[in-house]
């Protein structure tokens, strides 16, 4: 079985379905990523579509990752990022135009239901959402995806300590929420 | 290395005064005529929401025609805008229920539901079919549904099975067709709608499912 | 401080840790889209004259377009881009037998009340047929000038301004 860097090297050598091989040993890990920060399937699904298709043009540019999974994981992080932050202005920008026009019709957008990561239970699906993107970014990639902290920095753009302190607060809020609320 | 990276920088700001020249052009025709049309007061407050739904990244030609076909009816300047900014929640209620990037057709058609009745609950249930080429014409099949009178569940559970068995969009269109004559022949139109959906279901994605009128 | 995870909480990552199954479509819709890339050419390199010859021309269509906006913003006004767009035509008929005049009024003609008049084809029948978009089109029948009414054979809209409307449905069917 060709390693990750391999198939780098053969995608270069004009074999650009090598890449179809690094897609499927790292699909689901990529899907479960953007499925557990953005909470829903099809919004994770077309992440990692667009992730994937940024990750193949970067290949193609020259981009030589070290730690090609963490790597990918990273791209996939920022398009989950994107997505967040349009997201979030849209609804703020909403609900501070709607406030405006009619405060007294103002309505609470209720978030409507999704697919559940596979099966999850859903309180440890509410106290994900619970987290912060930052806090609950540093939990996945720490014990989920397992990454070292250089890497998680080297992805996230953030220092290794303050990584730490945020997988810290992450896992005491996770501790309240679903061992001491029982 | 450096010129192409000149060219490519070059080439983006040519874009990005291109997209500004583009719209600026768009909204000045689209205040144009608001103006020419509507009390001054009133086209003030309209093209004030139109801003704001660029802002939001909505399209804002359907907030146009609502303020104009106001105006050619006669009301009142209150029920213009309170009609346009009707039609802007409606708008992010559907891309909300729809989720992603959905194209500007199927955005509207999504909001037609909402007004003629559809929640975003069953808007929700298309969103596993937004990225079928035929989500469209789903959406427009089930405003026109709802519209007829098929109670609006029913009519989601329909086109739900239409979309699940990956028919064209010109099944809809035939489905359409269909459910008209039966209605005007006096068919009951929920029974008329179950039928024609189930045949076409059944015939599956075919040419024979060839529907509407083409210049 | 000790970075493992507090034990209690292992059985709750197990669960996360689960990679989930990819759906077909999905995946479908991935391998579609990278098929595309790997049929890309690569980049051009375009000499600098060239680049500038591109530049001149895109600003001449911008112009073009900034100054055809307007015309652009009303589809039946510019026949002539027709072949940008798809168009179905629509027939609308309705029976009117007191009307000296009757025109049809919506979303295609920017709700003006005398750009579109039908035609008496025998006594009674007023018909037009109409090049419209897909999508949704609010419509309604101006008879005299002065009285609105929805299309008997047409679908009922809701009425935002208290005069009767119709809604008429032009399914969007993909190009073949």
């Amino acid at each position: 079985m060709k390693t990750d860097e391999e198939l780098i090297r053969d995608l270069r050598s004009g074999e650009p379905a090598a890449f179809d091989t690094l897609v499927d040993r790292h699909y689901g890990a990529c899907l479960r990523l953007a499925w557990l920060h953005l909470g829903q399937r099809e919004d994770a699904e077309d992440v990692v579509q667009d992730a994937l298709i940024r990750a193949y043009r970067a290949l193609r540019r020259g981009d030589t990752p070290h730690h090609s999974r963490a790597w990918l994981l990273g791209i996939v992080l920022n398009r989950c990022r994107s997505h967040l932050q349009k997201v979030r202005r849209r609804r703020l920008l909403f609900e501070r135009w709607w406030a405006r026009q009619d405060p007294a019709s103002l309505r609470v957008e209720q978030d409507y239901g999704a697919e559940t990561f596979a099966g999850l239970d859903p309180k440890l699906q509410e106290a994900l959402s619970a987290l912060s993107p930052a806090l609950r970014e540093a939990l996945l990639l720490r014990y989920v995806e397992d990454l070292t902290y250089d890497e998680m920095s080297m992805i996230t753009g953030v220092k290794v300590s303050a990584l730490k302190m945020r997988v810290k607060r992450a896992t005491d809020r996770l501790r309240e929420w679903l061992l001491e609320e029982s | 290395m450096r010129s192409r990276s000149r060219l490519r920088g070059t080439l983006r700001t040519i874009s990005a005064v291109l997209l500004v020249i583009l719209i600026t052009g768009e909204a000045e025709a689209q205040d144009l005529r608001l103006r020419e049309r509507l009390e001054p007061g009133t086209a003030a407050t309209v093209i004030a929401l139109m801003d704001s739904a660029r802002t939001l990244e909505l399209p804002t030609e359907p907030l146009v025609q609502k303020a104009l076909e106001g105006e050619s009816k006669g009301a009142t300047g209150d029920a213009i805008v309170r009609a346009v900014r009707s039609l802007i929640h409606d708008l992010v209620t559907a891309r909300k229920a729809l989720g992603g990037e959905i194209g500007e057709g199927e955005l509207l058609a999504a909001a037609t539901v909402l007004h003629v009745g559809g929640t975003p609950g069953q808007l929700e249930r298309l969103r596993l079919h937004r990225s079928h080429a035929a989500l469209s014409a789903g959406l427009t099949g089930l405003a026109y549904l709802i519209s007829r009178g098929v109670p609006a569940e029913q009519s989601t559970d329909l086109i739900v099975a239409m979309l699940n068995a990956r028919l064209p969009g010109r099944a809809f269109a035939t489905l359409q067709e269909l459910v008209e004559t039966d209605v005007r022949a006096g068919a009951p139109v929920t029974t008329a709608a179950t039928a024609h959906v189930n045949a076409l279901i059944r015939m599956g994605p075919s040419d024979r499912t060839s529907g509407g009128r083409r210049p | 401080m000790s970075d493992d995870l507090d034990p209690r909480l292992e059985p709750w990552f197990r669960a996360l840790r689960r990679e989930p199954p990819a759906r077909a479509d999905a995946r479908m819709r991935l391998q579609t889209a990278l098929r595309a890339e790997y049929a890309r050419p690569a980049r051009l390199a375009l000499a600098p004259q060239a680049t500038l010859l591109a530049a001149a021309v895109l600003v001449a269509l911008a112009s073009a377009l900034w100054f055809g906006a307007e015309r652009w913003s009303r589809p039946e006004a510019a026949p002539g881009l027709a072949k940008y767009e798809e168009f179905t035509v629509t027939q609308f008929v309705l029976h009117a037998d007191d009307a000296r005049s009757v025109t049809i009024v919506g979303d295609f003609n920017d709700w003006d009340p005398d750009a579109t008049p039908l035609v008496q084809t025998e006594a009674g029948i007023w018909m037009v047929d109409l090049r419209l978009r897909p999508g949704t089109v609010r419509y309604s029948f101006l008879v005299d000038g002065k009285e609105w009414r929805a299309d008997p054979r047409g679908v009922p809209a809701p009425s935002d301004f208290g005069r009767p409307t119709s809604i008429a449905f032009i399914t969007p069917i993909e190009a073949s």
